[in-house]
């Protein structure tokens, strides 16, 4: 990958950014799960796709958020341990 | 680019280059197998054969894969040999972290409450997702063997391993009964036993699959039973999506039946009944009632009782030991990230399926059943009145959709009768159940008794007495955990769902804390991590115990299924206090969790035993 660089032996900064990843990743889903009987009542009038639109984003979007949140999170992650040059040999 | 014709020396961590190969002809076994006895079905062969075969033969053809998969090193039996693809291994966690209980359980609980069950399966999903962005990559950069021998290095003190392992041991426990006696009740029902049970039969069978070759063995028959678990799952749905709404996907297409469901609800006078926003109770394993229109948020479960249970599955899901293990045995810390990514795929695809299921059966209830008079009622459903299996009040002067009780556990399996499939399919997703149930109580299984004989003996260390004996003690707990959980099985006569909540309370709220602050606190120490552990594991049983025999109305009116509620904020508080009253971690603990968060470089636990292997006097 373009963005890999010769090791440097400071995790420091290298945790500073995983770190913050970390709290991204984690922020959106335990954010919404407390909200989520407020959003399945308050949007259950609308319907998209034949579901009750508060249903449908709390099933189907969370899933599919938390799928998009996981594959992301591996590609960021791997790009920073490529960044620090803390990735592995492979 | 053609690869070079060179020869290339079998190097241990080689993925085995054939095994998509391998598991797709499996897949296509499988498919074959299904459609053959629908056609042995149609030229009138008997009902009962099909049945058997369809059960036992992919379930046994699986349990081969375990058996050959026999291995003696300690690297293959307790780690699987580190190179088992991301794809395998998301595979089996996202059907090991259900279990038959799950698939089971959740259908059923939609079907009786309606949408409110979504708490559970967002509870499921959320824990993967939680899993794999704060433990499973720096797990696999330590490799320990087990959780509790993990925390027993990182904090320098075999203490904490003992402790861990004894608390750890009892949820994964729980879990791995209600395992069994859903299998074991599934099975009894389908083959028509009459007496006795099977679930003696059962764990002899896990065991004899697992016990050769420990997690390798553990390994490849999951991801066979977790093949089998998945397709069985999609296979009736989508069929059953494409009979009622033309269109293959169950996931989505089930929308467009809501709003005539919800008319023909509102007609039966199926009402949203206004509870506390507290409240919460899973319904019951026997034949039960209807009691919430499908759309009727919060009808059955309370609003703040949803999140509050969300949560607590999610912190057990995510703090499961039986899922944490697996994390050892991918390839490396990246392939253990894209492993997770699997799983929470995988995993999605399934809890999406299990609602679509529930709204077919009751759009399927009132096309089928509801209005028409007893004596016309299909056969299938007559034979479940006969077997216990379902009720019907005789006293309503009509069936309606509240009348006609099935049981929680049955609905997955009702489903393709109910949509008039041939009875092939039934079984199809009988063969699915019962596979699922193999693979989550194997893995349960392997896990409990890795604990044991790692952690509560000294085996694992390099140079102690017991360590030659490493194996065949591994081998002797299994089949000792086995005969218990076995015994255990028939005495405890407990709704297996409830079990499972249950036992991911207690995980979560005794094991999470100290995980997570293990890897992302470098302050904690061994007395807090002792702390956070025993005060964690003490609160929630306590709370369970308590409402078990008091059979009250829990803690602050907080059901016992949600007991990591109080668990959970015990043991960080616990773990965090006892950490800052007494003296940090040495410069090399410091060292080792530095270690453990950088992905590049030798797997942590690989190279000590390594180390401790060179520095052993040769006689």
């Amino acid at each position: 990958m373009s963005t890999s660089r010769p090791p440097r032996h400071h995790p420091r900064p290298y945790w500073r950014n995983t770190r913050l990843q970390m709290f991204v990743c984690l922020l959106m889903p335990c954010v919404a799960l407390p909200f989520m009987p407020h959003i399945i009542t308050k949007l259950s009038g609308r319907t998209f796709l034949g579901f009750p639109l508060g249903y449908f984003l709390a099933m189907h979007g969370f899933i599919i958020f938390g799928c998009f949140v996981v594959s992301w999170f591996v590609r960021r992650q791997n790009r920073i341990d490529r960044w620090h040059g803390t990735h592995e040999e492979m | 680019m053609a690869m070079p014709n060179t020869f290339r020396p079998f190097s241990p961590r080689q993925i085995n280059p054939r095994l998509g190969i391998y598991f797709s002809i499996f897949a296509a076994a499988f498919a074959g197998l299904t459609l053959f006895l629908v056609i042995l079905e149609q030229l009138g062969y008997p009902d009962s054969w099909l049945r058997l075969v369809m059960i036992i033969a992919p379930a046994a053809f699986a349990a081969v894969i375990g058996i050959a998969s026999i291995s003696s090193a300690p690297d293959d039996y307790f780690a699987s040999g580190r190179r088992v693809p991301a794809a395998f291994n998301g595979l089996i966690m996202a059907v090991t972290s259900l279990g038959a209980t799950g698939l089971l359980g959740i259908t059923g609980t939609y079907y009786l409450v309606g949408a409110d069950a979504m708490c559970l399966s967002v509870g499921f999903f959320g824990g993967l997702v939680l899993a794999a962005i704060l433990l499973v990559p720096y797990l696999r950069k330590f490799g320990a063997y087990t959780i509790p021998s993990y925390l027993s290095r990182r904090f320098g003190s075999r203490l904490v391993g003992i402790v861990a392992a004894v608390v750890l041991i009892v949820p994964v426990f729980l879990f791995l009964v209600a395992e069994l006696r859903i299998g074991a009740a599934l099975v009894k029902s389908l083959l028509n036993v009459k007496r006795g049970s099977l679930i003696w039969p059962a764990a002899i069978a896990i065991c004899i699959t697992v016990a050769p070759g420990g997690m390798r063995s553990l390994t490849w028959s999951n991801a066979a039973w977790s093949l089998i678990a998945l397709i069985a799952l999609l296979i009736p749905a989508s069929i059953v999506s494409i009979v009622l709404t033309n269109l293959p996907f169950a996931q989505l297409s089930y929308g467009s039946l809501l709003s005539g469901l919800a008319d023909k609800e509102l007609a039966s006078g199926l009402e949203v009944h206004r509870i506390l926003p507290l409240k919460l109770e899973l319904p019951d394993v026997n034949a039960s009632a209807v009691s919430n229109p499908f759309a009727g948020y919060f009808g059955a479960f309370g609003r703040i009782g949803y999140v509050l249970m969300a949560f607590c599955i999610m912190l057990g899901v995510a703090a499961m030991p039986t899922m944490l293990t697996r994390a050892g045995t991918t390839p490396g810390v990246y392939e253990s990230r894209k492993s997770m990514a699997w799983a929470v795929f995988l995993l999605g695809l399934i809890l999406l399926t299990l609602p679509a299921v529930a709204v077919f059966a009751r759009h399927l209830m009132f096309s089928e059943v509801v209005g028409k008079p007893p004596e016309r009622l299909p056969e299938w459903l007559l034979a479940l009145f006969q077997s216990g299996q379902a009720r019907i009040d005789m006293q309503a002067p009509k069936i309606t959709l509240q009348t006609v009780m099935l049981r929680r556990d049955s609905i997955l399996l009702v489903m393709p009768a109910l949509a008039g499939l041939p009875t092939a399919l039934t079984y199809v997703a009988a063969s699915g159940i019962v596979a699922a149930a193999l693979a989550g109580s194997s893995a349960r299984l392997v896990t409990i008794a890795n604990m044991l004989s790692e952690d509560l003996t000294n085996a694992n260390q390099t140079g102690s007495k017991l360590s030659t004996y490493r194996l065949p003690l591994a081998r002797a707990a299994l089949g000792i955990v086995g005969g218990f959980a076995a015994w255990m099985a028939l005495q405890w006569t407990v709704d297996p769902l409830r079990l499972v909540v249950w036992s991911l309370s207690l995980a979560g709220a005794s094991g999470l804390p100290v995980l997570v602050m293990s890897i992302w606190w470098k302050r904690i120490n061994a007395p807090g991590a002792l702390a956070g552990l025993i005060v964690g594991f003490g609160v929630t049983l306590t709370c369970i115990v308590t409402d078990a025999v008091l059979d009250g109305p829990g803690w602050f009116g907080i059901d016992s299924t949600m007991a990591a509620v109080f668990g959970v904020p015990a043991g960080v508080i616990a773990a965090v206090t006892v950490s800052l009253l007494t003296p940090a971690p040495d410069r090399e603990t410091r060292a080792l969790v530095r270690d453990m968060r950088i992905p590049g470089g030798e797997t942590i636990h690989d190279r000590e035993t390594r180390l401790a292997r060179s520095a052993r006097p040769i006689h």
